[in-house]
């Protein structure tokens, strides 16, 4: 029954880093920590990658299509939720692809950029949980839980990116500052991730959602725990900034990848 | 209801889960592979045909399913192509040359009612055998049911014998309140 | 996509004329034709082209279902691509066709389920390899066979074989025919296939093995008992009219081991052990009875109750050659019939040669007395409320209908279920009573005779000339006996999937079939049974052939309807040509269309109006003498019984013991020793999906059903570790089979079932057959002949 297709995995996994990335990432250059130096060529590699992680998403959700080669016709009716994911990934790319040729041409990516792209990809995100939230079909998704659930998740990827982006450079001030960043990202996904559980469990009508305690452990323990524990042992400046960095956007990157199997799991149809 | 609306009364208490309407359906209209555009669920049972309740007074019940053709069709609503459309009898179907096979009608309709073609791989679905009803004819599953259980009719029309069969058996739509004001009535 | 369709299809697969089959569970032609494609459950593959036109043509559903439906045929580009109901004229509201003819039209045109040629055994029997050969050698061999088994044994050694796999007039009775005009013996097959005990237990009572009401006529009941008679599955025409009957207020009550589809639309399911039916009945009279309840004045007007029977040896009196009767007007015996008198039902009397005699109502009561409500709950496995209740409905709801189906005469002792029950609806003076009845089938006659017309409304002379042969007809139940008596020396059967359909598969695989030396199977499927045969020849089904079927008032036609799959012929054709060979041509000179023709040449009035080419184009005839409302039968209370009358008491079977109804014991009782090492009852019931083995394994339908499964009671299950899905083994001293559980509330503890037809290759190991017997019975051998007993079987269950 459960509706688990890796398309759609790999989909809303790298819409997330990209859209948390670009948004956390403004967010640092905003808050005028890393250095001037650095800066442009190394958003230039940031804007490249977040290129391919918006490129290779909209690849995997076309081939999970029928008939890939009628992509086209998905954009003939803007209400739909699945057309809007189109629009709003297109503009993304967009407003990605200037700060590529910008940075390339080794100017600074204006803030105005920062801030409409990230307003951008809130918008991908709301219309991409948007998707599931209408999807009457399925009573474990279709529920505003999976909003929050969108951004939680986009919010501690892109977190642990910037973290990872931030120790890049050695910047030690910078590592404990992330570090708490990290842990109240970490947070704020805990909170959400019951919240989730608690819809799933009290929430959901006419239909048995299986059970997924094994999953759970490994969401729980290496996606929410691991990362808090890295986080605060880096904040108290008790491991390397770079090696913590590092480990907490792995087991992130694996909790959240439990996370949404446990999620598509869920897609039990009514 | 104003726009023409056709629509369907079936009659629970009659059916007795035979599921010739199922294949009548089935091989009819060729639906290919595992699809199946109509289907039967054992009332409050996950496993067909087993009843509820404990011997020597078990329960046994059945309810046919089908598209219920729903005035506001969140289908057609969420489809991005709009291969999904509701015409001008009320009948929600889909151009297959236009479906670029998302399924995401499938997610979207509380009913499960859409069904993947899994050959050409653009969704199919139950079509309220329009080619049939316009021609006067019975929908084949209405014509099959040896049980009489599934009534065809103008829904839109306060007068005619399903609206009126409708308001006498206090007929209901299944999870009305998902909103998509269904076309199909159950007693 | 590719089209499957007739020879060509065949080339392109590379089969070349050399085929094999392999293996038992092999039914089809090899690897490259294999079952994959049909399995799969592609459908699509048959799809005609879109804009190619449609035509309809009509034909009959003529298998053994009891509801024989017009059907019309959709075809284009020579496939039938849908089924739907076709018209019977002057009954707008009857028009039927269920998912099995659907399934099966579409299943006939599968060449992957077909024989297609010829086919002459070259492995052992069983194995399933075969050569391809052609008709003229296919007809050479049979008449060389023929004609050896009759110069070395006689023409009798000779057998010929059918059951009702088709029963339009052509396909039933040409094999029949062909044994007769040879001189061989032929077969009256109900007892071997399990339908003999109704008859039987009708003829007793009724003096005729059908008769009923029709079901619109449940209109007037307050009550109905479907009683072993699941009408959803079984009868499937008449549904409708039981849940217009309900909606009407009639309380519907369904008796059935099973909680079975019809259980789903009535209001009550009384859950009766096999077997146990007649005691239920005898309950119910007792009941009746003891309150003064019974329909005393019917009684003594229309049944054998006032009359008189000898205290001395159990036969009637007799008083100048006529029935006698008390009568308590002028206290004397006086012959039955005489006008004025008021017969008794009870008392002793003494006959002028001082025999003393007693009303033969005396002995039924005595019978029923037995009965009480707490004896009968506990022999039925019911609840005494439960008894209680129903014996108070039916004498009160006024009028109450029965329909009996054969469900409950599978047993041993087989005339006992419908005599038993028939008997409870004349105790309450049910009989010919609008709204009442004990109905078998419904097959009441809906013509109203043309008053001074004597010529027969079909031309059948010809076709009944069988020459002077002089064939013999056999019991089918005798079948095994005569086989294993070495009397059987050439065996041809056809309208049967032999094997899967008569009891006891291991025996007849391991000791009766290796005694026959030549066994011919014509048959359009590779059944179990072909691949026992030597000489495997490909039939045709009914919408591939020119037959008629007649089903008053209406006279329905087959026709071909789709190009010819292979090399198939109809069996009317195959016999054609196995009679030119051994100088029986001239009593099979005529084409299957040109004998059809002949048959539609009659004089009758009823016929004026037929046209040959509107009957093709439509399918149906209507009489003009048919009736189209309700009617039921014994309106008039004649009954052919020797008595004339309602005859529960039947003086030939005092011998025996059985002179009134009674209720015994099943053979494999699960309370006697047997039941000890296999405490189950396994009953063999039909199912919604198919009539017998002829539906099974279509794709379209595995949405139903995909497999055989033994339902058994959760109770049961988790007495033996079985949980709902898990392969198990039934099982029982003649062999056993292996299939999935079904765990289900709806039937009663030590109580299983599985669904009839399914073959073995269906089946993770076996056949219910395996489990089964035909064990000769002497009562029912007397009255007729004994009827396979396919639910009195025990068996035991373990996970496998
Ligand atoms: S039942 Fe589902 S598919 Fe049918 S119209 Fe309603 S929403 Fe659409
Ligand atoms: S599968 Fe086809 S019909 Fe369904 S939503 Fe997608 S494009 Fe529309
Ligand atoms: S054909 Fe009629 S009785 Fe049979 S399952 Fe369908 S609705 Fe029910």
């Amino acid at each position: 029954m459960a509706e688990i297709n890796l398309s759609l995995i790999v989909f809303t996994l790298l819409i997330g880093l990209c859209t948390g990335t670009f948004i956390f990432y403004g967010l640092w250059q905003f808050s005028g920590i890393p250095s001037e130096e650095t800066s442009p060529k190394s958003s230039h590699r940031v804007m490249l990658l977040l290129l391919i992680f918006l490129g290779v998403a909209l690849l995997a959700s076309a081939t999970h299509l029928g008939k890939t080669f009628r992509f086209l016709n998905a954009f003939r009716n803007p209400g739909s939720m699945i057309a809007q994911e189109g629009i709003w990934s297109i503009a993304l790319g967009v407003i990605l692809l200037i700060a590529f040729f910008l940075t390339f041409k080794g100017q600074k990516v204006p803030k105005v950029l920062y801030a409409v792209g990230g307003l951008v990809s809130c918008g991908l995100l709301l219309v991409c949980s948007l998707v599931y939230v209408r999807a009457l079909g399925f009573p474990a998704w279709s529920n505003g839980v999976t909003i929050v659930y969108y951004f939680g998740s986009a919010a501690l990827l892109g977190v642990a990116v910037v973290y990872a982006l931030s120790v890049q450079h050695a910047e030690k001030a910078a590592g404990k500052m992330m570090a708490s960043v990290a842990l109240t990202a970490v947070f704020v996904q805990i909170v959400v991730t019951l919240a989730f559980a608690l819809h799933l469990q009290f929430g959901v009508m006419y239909v048995n959602l299986p059970s997924t305690v094994v999953l759970d452990i490994l969401r729980w323990g290496i996606g929410l725990l691991a990362p808090a524990i890295i986080a605060y042992l880096a904040w108290l400046g008790k491991i390397k900034g770079k090696s913590a960095a590092w480990s907490f956007l792995t087991c992130v990157i694996v909790g959240e990848v439990f996370s949404r199997l446990i999620f598509f799991m869920q897609g039990v149809h009514l | 209801m104003s726009a023409k609306q056709y629509g369907m009364l079936i009659d629970t208490t009659r059916c007795v889960g035979c599921q010739t309407c199922v294949v009548s359906c089935k091989i009819n209209y060729q639906v290919p592979e595992e699809a199946y555009w109509s289907s039967v669920e054992t009332i409050g049972s996950e496993v067909m045909y087993q009843p509820t309740g404990k011997y020597p007074h078990p329960v046994l019940a059945f309810r046919p399913r089908l598209c219920n053709h729903c005035t506001d069709p969140v289908c057609v609503k969420n489809c991005p192509t709009g291969a999904m459309h509701k015409d001008e009898n009320g009948i929600v179907s889909v151009s297959q040359e236009v479906c670029i096979g998302c399924q995401y009608c499938v997610w979207v309709c509380p009913y499960n009612a859409p069904k993947l073609d899994t050959v050409q791989n653009v969704m199919s679905k139950c079509t309220f055998c329009q080619g049939r009803t316009t021609k006067g004819e019975k929908p084949y599953c209405v014509e099959s049911c040896p049980a009489e259980a599934r009534i065809f009719g103008l829904i839109s029309d306060p007068h005619s014998e399903i609206s009126r069969l409708i308001s006498a058996k206090h007929a209901q739509p299944l999870l009305p309140h998902f909103g998509t004001v269904p076309s199909v009535y159950y007693v | 996509m590719k089209k499957l369709t007739t020879s060509k299809t065949f080339k392109d697969a590379k089969i070349t004329r050399r085929t094999f089959l392999k293996g038992v569970g092999a039914i089809t032609v090899t690897g490259s034709l294999g079952m994959a494609g049909v399995l799969g459950g592609n459908t699509r593959q048959v799809k005609a082209t879109e804009d190619a036109p449609i035509k309809y043509i009509h034909s009959c559903c003529t298998v053994n279902c009891t509801s024989r439906c017009h059907l019309k045929g959709h075809v284009q580009d020579g496939r039938i691509v849908a089924v739907t109901p076709g018209l019977l004229p002057g009954r707008d509201d009857y028009p039927n066709a269920c998912l099995r003819a659907m399934s099966y039209a579409q299943r006939l045109q599968d060449p992957t389920q077909r024989v297609l040629y010829p086919m002459k055994r070259v492995g052992e029997r069983g194995e399933g390899k075969y050569e391809q050969i052609t008709w003229d050698e296919a007809f050479d061999l049979i008449a060389a066979k023929l004609t050896e088994t009759k110069e070395k044994y006689g023409s009798h050694a000779a057998s010929f074989f059918t059951m009702s796999g088709n029963l339009a007039k052509l396909a039933w009775e040409s094999t029949t025919r062909l044994g007769a005009t040879f001189g061989g013996t032929t077969y009256s097959t109900e007892g071997l296939m399990g339908d003999h005990g109704a008859s039987m237990g009708m003829n007793l009572v009724f003096g005729q093995a059908r008769g009923g009401h029709d079901t619109r006529d449940y209109m007037n009941s307050k009550l109905i008992l479907l009683w072993g008679r699941n009408v959803a599955d079984t009868h499937t025409s008449e549904l409708r009219y039981i849940i217009k009957a309900r909606e009407n207020g009639a309380k519907v009550v369904m008796i059935d081991p099973r909680q079975c589809s019809n259980a789903a639309v009535a209001d009550q399911w009384i859950p009766i052990r096999p077997q146990t039916d007649p005691a239920l009945a005898l309950g119910m009279m007792n009941y009746m009875i003891s309150r003064d309840l019974h329909d005393v004045a019917w009684l003594k007007a229309n049944s054998c109750a006032p009359l008189l029977v000898r205290n001395d040896d159990g036969q009637y009196l007799r008083l100048n050659g006529s029935y006698a009767v008390w009568d308590e007007k002028s206290k004397s015996i006086v012959p039955a019939g005489t006008a004025g008198v008021d017969p008794a039902l009870s008392g002793e009397y003494v006959a002028a040669d001082g025999v003393k005699c007693h009303p033969s109502f005396v002995d039924l009561a005595k019978e029923a007395s037995k009965y009480t409500i707490a004896v009968t709950a506990e022999i039925c496995g019911l609840e005494e409320e439960v008894v209680e209740q129903l014996a108070y409905e039916y004498a009160t709801m006024k009028p109450a209908g029965i329909r009996m189906g054969q469900g409950m005469q599978r047993v041993y002792n087989s005339f006992a279920p419908f005599r038993t029950v028939a008997t409870l609806a004349a105790v309450a003076g049910y009989i010919g009573v609008s709204g009442g009845g004990a109905s078998h089938m419904g097959g009441t006659s809906s013509i109203n005779p043309i008053p001074g017309v004597t010529v027969p409304d079909f031309n059948f002379a010809e076709w009944s000339n069988t020459g002077d042969a002089p064939f013999i007809e056999k019991k089918s139940s005798q079948l095994y006996n005569m086989i294993e008596n070495d009397e059987v020396k050439f065996l041809w059967i056809a309208v049967s999937n032999f094997i899967n359909q008569s009891p006891d598969a291991n025996r007849v695989i391991q000791d009766i079939l290796p005694k026959v030396p030549f066994i011919v199977n014509v048959d359009p499927f590779w059944t179990w049974t072909a691949k026992y045969a030597d000489l495997v020849l490909p039939g045709k089904t009914h919408w591939e052939v020119w037959d008629l079927l007649v089903r008053s008032p209406w006279v329905m036609l087959d026709q071909p309807a789709i190009e010819t799959m292979g090399e198939s012929k109809s069996d009317c054709e195959i016999c054609s040509g196995v009679a030119k060979r051994i100088e029986l041509g001239h009593l099979w000179d005529k084409t299957d269309e040109e004998w059809i023709r002949t048959f539609m040449t009659s004089e009758h009035p009823a016929f004026a109006a037929f046209d040959w080419d509107k009957w093709v184009q439509e399918g149906i005839f209507t009489r003009s003498d048919g009736i189209f409302d309700p009617v039921y039968a014994f309106k008039d209370q004649k009954y052919k019984t020797l008595t004339g009358k309602f005859e529960f008491y039947t003086e030939k079977l005092k011998q025996f013991g059985q002179e009134v109804p009674s209720y015994t014991r099943m053979l494999e009782d699960p309370q006697g020793d047997l039941g000890k090492k296999f405490p189950l009852v396994c009953i063999n019931y039909h199912d919604r999906l198919n009539v017998h083995s002829q539906h099974m394994l279509y794709p379209a339908l595995r949405i139903v059903s995909s497999e055989p499964e033994v339902q058994i009671n959760t109770v049961d299950a988790e007495a033996r570790g079985i949980a709902h899905g898990d392969k198990v083994k039934v099982f029982n001293d003649r062999g056993y089979c292996i299939l999935k559980a079904f765990i289900t509330e709806g039937i009663a503890p030590g109580i299983t079932a599985i669904a009839n037809g399914w073959t073995p290759e269906q089946y993770i190991e076996g056949n219910h057959q395996n489990l089964t017997h035909l064990t000769i019975n002497p009562v029912e051998e007397f009255i007729s002949q004994t009827n396979s007993a396919f639910y009195d079987v025990l068996v035991e269950i373990e996970k496998a």
